[in-house]
């Protein structure tokens, strides 16, 4: 009894200063549609869908996690047996099904701890760069020693001829063995149900500072995480008018952390999928989710004192960058969501990225030099590029019949959303010329807003520029709303997952369609009919992030694809783990000087796979890629998919 | 050290001329002189390194307090803003004593202005100003430290840059390009609205000349150059030859 008191105490000490931390941490509004979050539970947590995602680590967590559920009335029986060794549950300690599971499952768990260690000794991915090995070590051996004790403890209950089913548990029948029916039996069972017992409760009483926090802080993480696609950001409302200079703009210390945020960091596993699929800890950056977390976490742990003395501590709390993080990390992130979609615990990095950067922007003016350019023109000419308005419409020279918005006119079917890439940019212009030629083909009645289109502010808002954003979402949805626009399609990635899942929090509810779903559908109703012995070649295609993993649009692009009469190859990562271009989180607008190319690392993956054309969908992929084409002097074509599907359907493609 | 920058507001999209044949100023879109922001950088350097306040001084219409706004943003610690209907029209050297007036309101060792506005570009305002304020002036620095004489200022030449000691008080005018003018935070944003921002009337400025003098009476568009003639084929050479001996050039 004294020793469960004493480790309840000591655990319940420990975790109540994390408990406490989260408590002072920014309240999340994370429980709305329940029913969602259940069923991502029974997926994620029981199903242990994210950790299958990976074959031999899955079948290793899921027999010690399943184990573990399995073996938790064990505790109950061991104490009470403790106590007096006939002592038992009522039912459940009689009957012979769980004799069987728990023989099954405490196997079970060994076998997952073995396959642990043959990865971690013998396999040694380099996703563990950075993890703390000895912990990890210590913890499987307190697993092992947990399921080993319990396994010898019922093999010398057999042997006592306690245990009422031997047969139902072969694994501890066969190690009855080892015990004799006398007296040193009866001394080996107290020992081992003891040792049991006190490996479990040192095991509780370690949890709370550790990386295994997790077994107690996953279930909820996994429920608090986003309903939205993951392209979304939460919006920070800001009102210059009303707000004094103390506003909160995005996280400076530890504090400004949300509760989500914060239980993501206590629900960290070091396991080190996030980092193995980050495309700039893949390239040679400094930045790795997986430090990211743990090093945020280090320090939220370290100042916990601080934060849970109230008021007074926290003005004495160091600012998480550069304290926790150096600067050149926060701006390393490609927000590609890699990370995020890997994570079994569904801990989402790129939300705390883009908090950071919103306070170095918006508070600090601390930012690549290099950006300030692109901030500018957005401020002042609102788009990237620092254009004049008019200059939206220069690609509809050389396409006949393009119908610009004006103000009072008939809204149009669809309003076409070209984009300031799509607008300004030489090459994306093709892509856009493409599009407007294949939609007037098709009889389809468009219009766009020209002059009147602004930049949607997704490089600001990545960017960490939330107020920029904010007042050019504003600004959109204004005209937009005025225009009487209800469905729109836009050709950049970017822009649709702005317009499709950030600006309904701005006042904008349209239907919004990628022009490679456009184009698709209109293949399919036959209102384009692409030669489809147009010979386009082999043709790998590049998911856009925003796309693809932010959007869950995989099929469309391949299908107009298909239908171009292109020969489909694809890269080693595409879909769902598709590698990034390098262009997303305002990335386009940063130099990039640490290790190697991403938009290189990729092209290179493209051109292995013996494709004569790398087809993007994006304007950022497509003018990354085609960069990367060209440093190299390949002979591989870069090209957006409207325009292999132009080439293939109209008799003058143009651009 | 104490520096004024002027700061102008210049209308951001294509200028219109109202009925007076004057620049339309009011209600569109405008914005600080991108020019001035290098300047105002600059100075903001200065004091930073060396102690010392900046304060920003506009001559135009109200708007002009959003120029003076954004560079109250960009770290600038006091505003002046001299805005008076009568001054609607003033030229360069109107312009110029109403500026050296309210500047010899502060205490100040220097004066920073753009080498020309993006709108109006005499480039006269600073120099000028300098003149009335009986002190030295320097135009085309792209770099400024305080010296034992005063300054040590490069000047920007066709070939490089020539060095100068110059004593202080004194106006400098900062080219395009010689630093980064730093983007505001929002803190900066917020923080300016509770800077001061003066506006002494024409009267507190203490000069008499200080209305505009001039005034426009018609403004012609210039004449679009003819398109010119396309010599091509076999005739090319002797008909550049028939055309140079018409404009008499052989
Ligand atoms: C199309 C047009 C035609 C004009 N024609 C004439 C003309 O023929 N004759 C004439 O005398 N004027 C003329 N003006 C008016 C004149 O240009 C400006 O109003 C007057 O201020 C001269 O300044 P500038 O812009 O040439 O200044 P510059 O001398 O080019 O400006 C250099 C720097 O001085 C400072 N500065 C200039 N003006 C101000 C200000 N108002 N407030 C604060 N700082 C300032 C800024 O730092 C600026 O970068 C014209 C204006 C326009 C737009
Ligand atoms: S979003 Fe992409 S670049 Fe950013 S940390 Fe995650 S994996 Fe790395
Ligand atoms: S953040 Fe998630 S994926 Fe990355 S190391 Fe931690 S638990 Fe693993």
């Amino acid at each position: 009894m004294a020793v469960l008191t004493v480790a309840v105490t000591l655990f319940w000490r420990r975790a109540r200063s994390r408990l406490e931390v989260l408590r002072a941490a920014r309240p999340a509004a994370r429980t709305d549609h329940p029913g969602e979050r259940a069923r991502r539970e029974l997926s994620h947590v029981l199903g242990q869908r994210k950790l299958f995602q990976k074959a031999a680590p899955g079948v290793m967590h899921a027999f010690i996690f399943w184990g573990f559920l399995v073996l938790l009335p064990t505790i109950v029986e061991a104490m009470l047996a403790a106590i007096d060794r006939h002592w038992t549950f009522p039912y459940l300690g009689h009957v012979a099904w769980f004799a069987f599971l728990q023989d099954l499952f405490a196997t079970l768990v060994v076998v997952g701890v073995a396959i642990a260690f043959t990865i971690r000794k013998i396999q040694r991915p380099d996703r563990f760069r950075g993890s703390h090995m000895e912990e990890a070590d210590r913890i499987l051996l307190a697993i092992l020693g947990i399921v080993t004790t319990l396994l010898l403890w019922n093999a010398s209950r057999i042997a006592l001829g306690i245990a009422g089913h031997p047969a139902a548990a072969p694994v501890a029948d066969g190690l009855s063995g080892l015990f004799g029916a006398g007296r040193g039996t009866e001394v080996a069972e107290r020992v081992l149900v003891w040792s049991h017992l006190l490996l479990v409760l040192g095991f509780l009483t370690y949890l709370p500072r550790s990386k295994h926090l997790h077994i107690i802080t996953a279930a909820p993480n996994v429920y608090l995480a986003t309903n939205h696609p993951r392209g979304y950001l939460e919006p920070l409302r800001i009102d210059l008018d009303s707000a004094d200079a103390d506003v909160r703009l995005g996280a400076s210390v530890a504090t400004d952390l949300s509760r989500k945020q914060v239980l993501d960091l206590f629900s960290c596993t070091e396991c080190g999928r996030c980092q193995e699929v980050c495309p700039a800890w893949n390239t040679g950056k400094a930045l790795s989710p997986k430090l990211l977390i743990m090093d945020l976490r280090d320090q939220v742990a370290k100042e916990a004192p601080l934060i849970t003395a109230g008021a007074a501590g926290i003005v004495e709390l160091q600012p998480l960058v550069p304290n926790a993080v150096a600067d050149q990390v926060v701006w390393d992130c490609v927000t590609c969501g890699a990370c995020v979609r890997e994570c079994p615990v569904d801990i989402e990095h790129v939300d705390t990225i883009v908090d950071l950067r919103r306070n170095l922007v918006m508070a600090e003016s601390r930012f690549p030099n290099e950006a300030g350019a692109m901030l500018r023109g957005v401020e002042s000419s609102e788009n990237p590029w620092g254009q004049s308005a008019s200059a939206r419409t220069d690609w509809t020279a050389s396409v006949e019949d393009i119908r610009v918005l004006q103000p009072g006119d008939p809204p149009p079917e669809i309003l076409f959303w070209v984009g300031c890439a799509g607008a300004f940019d030489e090459r994306a212009q093709r892509t856009t010329q493409s599009i407007a030629r294949l939609l007037t083909a098709a009889g389809v009645d468009y219009a766009i807003l020209g002059p009147r289109e602004r930049c949607t502010g997704d490089p600001a808002r990545r960017m960490g520029h939330e107020y920029l954003f904010q007042m050019l979402a504003e600004a959109n949805v204004e005209i937009l709303n005025g225009a009487g626009v209800t469905k729109i399609v836009a050709s950049c990635a970017h822009c649709f997952n702005t317009l499709a899942n950030e600006y309904p929090d701005y006042g904008g509810a349209y239907e919004v369609v990628h022009h490679t779903e456009l184009l698709s559908a209109l293949v399919a109703e036959g209102r384009l009919r692409p030669d489809p012995a147009g010979g386009r070649g082999s043709v790998t295609y590049h998911d856009a992030c925003y796309l693809g993993r932010h959007n869950g649009r995989y099929d469309a692009p391949r299908e107009v694809l298909r239908a171009a009469g292109a020969a489909a190859v694809e890269m080693p990562r595409h879909g769902e783990r598709s590698f990034c271009c390098g262009a997303g989180g305002a990335r386009m607008w940063m130099e990039e000087t640490e290790g190697t190319r991403i938009n290189d690392t990729r092209f290179a993956e493209a051109e292995a796979t013996g494709a004569e054309t790398v087809a993007t969908a994006c304007p950022y992929c497509f003018v990354m890629l085609d960069d990367a084409a060209k440093a190299k002097g390949s002979a591989v074509r870069v090209a957006d998919v409207a325009t292999l599907l132009a080439e293939s359907t109209l008799a003058e493609p143009g651009g | 050290m104490n520096v004024v920058v002027c700061a102008k507001l210049v209308p951001t999209g294509t200028p219109t001329l109202g009925p007076d044949h004057l620049v339309v100023r009011s209600g569109t879109d405008a914005a600080l002189d991108p020019g001035d922001e290098y300047g105002l950088e600059l100075a903001l350097q200065l004091t930073e390194q060396h102690g010392g306040d900046v304060t920003v001084v506009s001559m135009g219409p109200d708007e002009a307090g959003q120029a003076i706004q954004r560079a109250l943003a960009m770290g600038a610690s006091r505003g002046v803003l001299v805005s008076d209907p009568s001054l609607r029209g003033a030229d360069a050297l109107v312009t110029a004593r109403v500026l050296a007036a309210a500047i010899g309101m502060y205490p100040f060792d220097l004066v920073v202005a753009g080498v020309e506005s993006t709108d109006g570009y005499t480039g006269t305002v600073p120099v000028t100003v300098a003149e009335i304020l009986g002190i030295a002036s320097v135009t085309a620095v792209r770099r400024l430290e305080p010296s034992d004489a005063g300054a040590r200022i490069e000047r920007m030449t066709e070939r490089g840059y020539d060095v100068y000691e110059c004593p202080l008080p004194a106006v400098v005018t900062v080219t395009a390009g010689s630093v980064e003018p730093r983007f505001p935070s929002l803190k900066g944003i917020m923080q300016a609205k509770q800077k001061p921002v003066d506006r002494p009337s024409l009267q507190d400025l203490g000069s008499r000349d200080l209305t505009a003098t001039q005034t426009v009476t018609a403004v012609t568009d210039a004449p679009t150059k003819a398109g010119g003639e396309v010599v091509q084929g076999d005739e090319a050479v002797g008909r550049i030859v028939e055309l140079l001996a018409e404009a008499k050039v052989i």
